[in-house]
């Protein structure tokens, strides 16, 4: 269909029949699902533009009209309760997502509608805003009842608007706009301006380079085994429930439907079995990435890891080498006992022929991962559980599919001059946190991500410390032969005569894990005492 | 290579029905299904059912284990032929209690080509051996006997510091070498260094692994005997046991996913099966269809454990139909059932991309290893009595004989010869020199980190400082 010109005399005018109210059956089953399926459109008028890329108010364009605005966007994020980011501030979810059904027939389409509140960044908090918008999307059939996963359609027609005094914002009515008499001005001009800006945010898949954006850690982690296994055929995935579940902590979700069983295996319950195999599989050559629901439960194949992956290059002099990756949670989630909770750190950067990685931000977990699989040793990849859902900014380079971040290096997370504090995973945002107590009380603290167990970067640590002269070390593992144990004795040996107080550790009680919440939190550092009741 | 087959007229054994042969597309013949004469689905007469196993084959699809199940699934006058769905299919259902039997009244046979004194029974079938083969096999088995003899003598003497013979199990380590492609991977426990002998791997090879010689390819990383070359297609032997097992299985599904006509072969002792990693390998090796074949050497001796304490199933053949793997027990001291059986058996693992398990009874006629004296827990008279009446060298060298490819003249020239060369690999070996500082951090990883860098610096900035504490024997 041409694209009409619809200014006529400075006012828009609309074909007969032609109306821009539309309901929330007309949006989602008139233009959503025509968009989503590619069929021909009723009318072109509505442009594709990657809606979070820009404020709202930037979305007008020049046009100063008080209208309600309809994009296509992409409809990333709107299964799940994830924050979306511009540059000024963040759309956050009003209340619960809404069903809208075919009231004539009994279509199998049904279309999701969530509301979303803008907040202003302002210094330090966020703002609520008058700005409201509904992004509506298409939940598509699914092929198995019991499957609790939503599929939603590619596409979302976001509606945007200023909340005015007495416009309903909460409707739980189809058809709950007011009427405005007057219809709605449009300008062309803006609309092929945006349609252009919006092809091209599109065409970068709803992460723009010119601004930060955002990126939880299951989809970095996601992303990169997604971008590796493409890359080379030789990588494939095995663990218990990485295929057809998608993932325990659905890791991998989308990887069986993308790669098939031969390349994202489902295993019996048998630790040792797949981790044999796994090895074996690296030794002929395959690049296995072998997850452990937990590495709690690496234990049950820790021969295969340590006899077998470790040692076997050495052993053989070179002949073998074991290409694997073995990832998953490792240390505490939200209770889950004893036996879901230890820190294995420890234990395995021990052990020469390993390399140990733990990555904190979504950066770490999509750099350190792809570093891993392309590494020919074998790779031992502690995850967080409490991570996954965590959310960092990703520049576009992290984005980028050749993107790496070298093993045994550590990031300087914040620069500071009067402690060192040395952190890895999880306890790297309690130590940030920390810092910023610290710095009200004027204590100018120096975090240090790890990154890389083994190797230890020494010498990052070696020289933060001869800079500031203090040293804590933070880990969620026990306190007896864990890793800060190590960075203190590397510290004790090379930069002695630097420090000014004995180094400090701070870990994890010398306890199995308990499951209640209120001891279960004793047991492990926490950024500030005062957070909670003793 | 041409089938030769024999007829018979009785045999000893159930092999009386005429069976086809080698190739993969014929059925094998059972037993009729049990059906009472007056047409109810009784039991027979014992209250416990002992269940057949697969009466013989090479090739087919497996029979059924259990009597009754044919019973069940027909149609029947009493109309009680439904079967019930359950999560793996359909089961038919019977209404009289029954439990399958912990032991069967016969033990699962095994197939056998030469008799004890070495000529080939009477309707016996098997793969023909021509001249140069069989000569190679044997001339392989008294190589593998005079080194190891030699060898342990030596570490007797004190001039190596373990060594672990294959003492009765020289049939098992050539015939299978023999049986199989050079592709196929091999994943050995340790007594198999036969096969590395039968693919080209030097008597003066093995010394250097053993005296851990900078000549070795083994960099002086191992204990002697742990052999390994990537050349020859052997993976270098690990010292827990069983660990190979689901590790050959992943070897499988890499050949599998690289389409190669080759499989990856698994060793393991009776031992061995008592490890979680042989159930886990069986059961994942099925269910993936990963084409590898598992032999176990039941040489009936784990260390000091006799196979009657190891398990107490009918041995570890029986083991793969649970796991639904096709499998044959077979003597192992027969180097011709062990070939025939070895040949066959690949074939089926590579053309259906299934798992198989070979049972090969045999006997440990050597200790353990040098660490073990093996008089101490079993009799000398029968250790006597398989070394002298039961040797399956023996057996061997009197068909080759019999069929005129090898005589009493050569055998002690071929000894002679082996002794020498032997003799003087060990000498060798021994005087080389060792693996130079540089071998103790190389092969951690890929590549020389950097805090081995810095150890390597520091080492050899102290023998500087302290050369006359340095020992002599390490080259820098």
């Amino acid at each position: 269909m041409d694209k009409l010109n619809f200014v006529r005399d400075g006012g828009r005018k609309l074909p007969p029949g032609f109306r821009f109210e539309p309901t929330e059956e007309e949006i989602v089953f008139q233009y959503l699902s025509r968009k989503t399926f590619s069929h021909p459109l009723p009318a072109l008028v509505i442009p594709e533009i990657d809606v979070f890329s820009m404020d709202p108010w930037q979305l007008a364009g020049d046009s100063d009209s008080e209208e309600d605005m309809y994009f296509f966007s992409n409809a990333h994020g709107c299964d799940n309760e994830s924050e979306r980011v511009t540059p000024s501030g963040v759309w956050k979810a009003n209340g619960s997502s809404k069903k809208i059904i075919n009231s004539s027939k009994r279509m199998p389409i049904v279309g999701i509608k969530k509301s979303l509140v803008f907040y202003m960044r302002s210094s330090t908090k966020i703002v609520a805003t008058n700005w409201i918008m509904h992004q509506y999307c298409i939940a598509l059939p699914q092929q198995e009842q019991n499957n609790c996963l939503v599929r939603i359609g590619e596409w979302s027609l976001c509606r945007i608007f200023m909340k005015k005094g007495g416009r309903q914002v909460e409707d739980d009515d189809a058809n709950s706009y007011s009427a405005s008499s007057s219809s709605p001005n449009y300008d062309p001009t803006i609309f092929n301006e945006n349609f252009e800006q919006g092809i091209g945010a599109v065409a970068l898949r709803a992460y723009s380079s010119s601004s930060a954006n955002k990126m939880t850690v299951r989809d970095a982690i996601n992303s990169a085994l997604d971008e590796e296994m493409s890359a080379d055929p030789k990588v494939f995935m095995m663990g218990e429930e990485v295929g057809e579940y998608q993932g325990a902590y659905k890791i991998t979700k989308g990887l069986l439907d993308k790669y098939g069983p031969q390349r994202v295996v489902d295993t019996p319950i048998t630790e040792a079995g797949f981790t044999g195999i796994g090895v074996g599989a690296a030794y002929h050559g395959l690049r296995p990435v072998v997850e452990f629901m937990t590495f709690n439960f690496s234990m049950q194949a820790i021969d295969h890891i340590i006899n077998s992956a470790a040692k076997s290059n050495y052993m053989s002099a070179g002949q073998i080498s074991v290409p694997i990756v073995f990832r998953g949670p490792n240390g505490a989630a939200s209770g889950v006992g004893a036996q879901h909770s230890q820190c294995y750190a420890a234990w395995f950067g021990s052990c020469p022929g390993l390399k140990v990685l733990a990555p904190y931000s979504a950066e770490d977990a999509r750099g350190l991962l792809k570093a891993a699989i392309r590494d020919p040793d074998p790779v031992v990849f502690l995850e967080n559980e409490l991570l996954y859902g965590e959310s960092f900014p990703v520049s576009a380079e992290t984005l980028d599919s050749s993107f790496c971040v070298p093993i045994g290096k550590a990031k300087i997370e914040r620069e500071g001059k009067d402690v060192t504090i040395v952190a890895y995973s999880k306890m790297v945002g309690f130590s940030l946190q920390a810092a910023d107590i610290l710095a009200k009380e004027g204590i100018n603290a120096e975090v240090i991500n790890l990154r890389s167990i083994r190797p230890l970067d020494r010498a990052a640590i070696n020289a933060s410390v001869r800079k500031t002269n203090r040293l804590v070390t933070v880990e969620e593992g026990f306190p007896q032969h864990g890793v800060g144990a190590e960075i203190c004795a590397t510290v004790v040996e090379d930069s002695f005569e630097y420090l000014d107080a004995p180094v400090q550790r701070i870990a994890g009680a010398d306890v199995p894990t308990p499951y209640a919440a209120n001891i279960e939190r004793m047991a492990f550092p926490q950024a500030c005492a005062s957070s909670f009741p003793l | 290579m041409g089938s030769w087959f024999a007829r018979s007229r009785s045999i000893p054994y159930l092999l009386k029905r005429n069976i086809s042969f080698l190739h993969a597309n014929s059925s094998c013949k059972t037993l009729p299904p049990y059906k009472s004469p007056h047409g109810f689905r009784e039991r027979p007469a014992a209250s416990i059912l002992s269940f057949r196993r697969l009466e013989s084959t090479l090739a087919g699809k497996q029979a059924q284990a259990v009597a009754y199940t044919d019973d069940e699934v027909d149609s029947d006058a009493d109309g009680e032929n439904q079967s019930i769905e359950f999560p793996g299919g359909r089961v038919g259902f019977t209404t009289q209690m029954e439990f399958i039997s912990e032991a069967t009244d016969k033990r699962v046979p095994c197939y056998r080509v030469l008799d004890d004194d070495g000529f080939p029974i009477a309707g016996t079938r098997f793969e023909q051996l021509d001249e140069e083969t069989a000569v190679k096999m044997y001339k392989s088995m008294v190589s593998l006997q005079i080194m190891d003899t030699i060898f342990y003598e030596a570490q007797r003497q004190g001039r190596l510091s373990f060594y672990l013979t294959s003492t009765g199990e020289e049939a098992i380590n050539i015939a299978t070498a023999a049986a199989l492609s050079p592709d196929d991977i091999i994943l050995p426990q340790y007594r198999e260094p036969g096969i590395l002998l039968w693919r080209g791997f030097s008597i003066e090879e093995f010394a250097s692994q053993c005296f851990g010689t900078k000549d070795g390819h083994g960099k002086g990383r191992q204990m002697p005997i742990h052999y390994g070359s990537k050349d020859l297609n052997f993976i270098t032997v690990s010292s827990p046991i069983a660990t190979q097992l689901p590790q050959a299985a992943g070897v499988a599904y890499s050949l599998k996913m690289d389409g190669k006509e080759a499989c990856a072969v698994a060793f393991t002792g009776d031992g061995g099966t008592s490890e979680g990693d042989f159930h886990a390998a069986m059961n994942f090796a099925a269910v993936m269809e990963a084409p590898v074949l598992f032999i176990c050497r039941n040489n009936g001796w784990a260390i000091s454990t006799p196979v009657s304490e190891q398990f107490r199933s009918d041995g570890v053949v029986v083991k793969g139909q649970a796991y639904g793997i096709r499998s044959i027990r077979i003597d192992g001291n027969d180097a011709l059932a062990v070939y025939s059986a070895i040949r066959a058996a690949r074939m089926m693992v590579v053309r259906e991309q299934k798992p198989v398990l070979v049972e090969a009874l045999t006997y440990r006629v050597g200790h353990h290893s040098t660490s073990d004296d093996s008089t101490k827990y079993r009799s000398v008279s029968e250790i006597e009595q398989w070394k002298r009446t039961r040797n399956p060298m023996t057996r061997f060298r009197n068909w080759v004989q019999a069929n005129g490819w090898w005589s009493d003249k050569e055998e002690t020239e071929l000894r002679g010869t082996l002794r020498q060369q032997v003799l003087k690999a060990i000498q060798i070996a021994e005087k080389t020199e060792k693996p130079s500082l540089g071998d103790l951090f190389s092969d951690v990883y890929d590549k020389l980190p950097s805090n081995l860098q810095e150890q390597e610096k520091s080492l050899r900035q102290t023998i500087k400082r302290h050369k006359q504490d340095f020992p002599a024997d390490v080259p820098l």
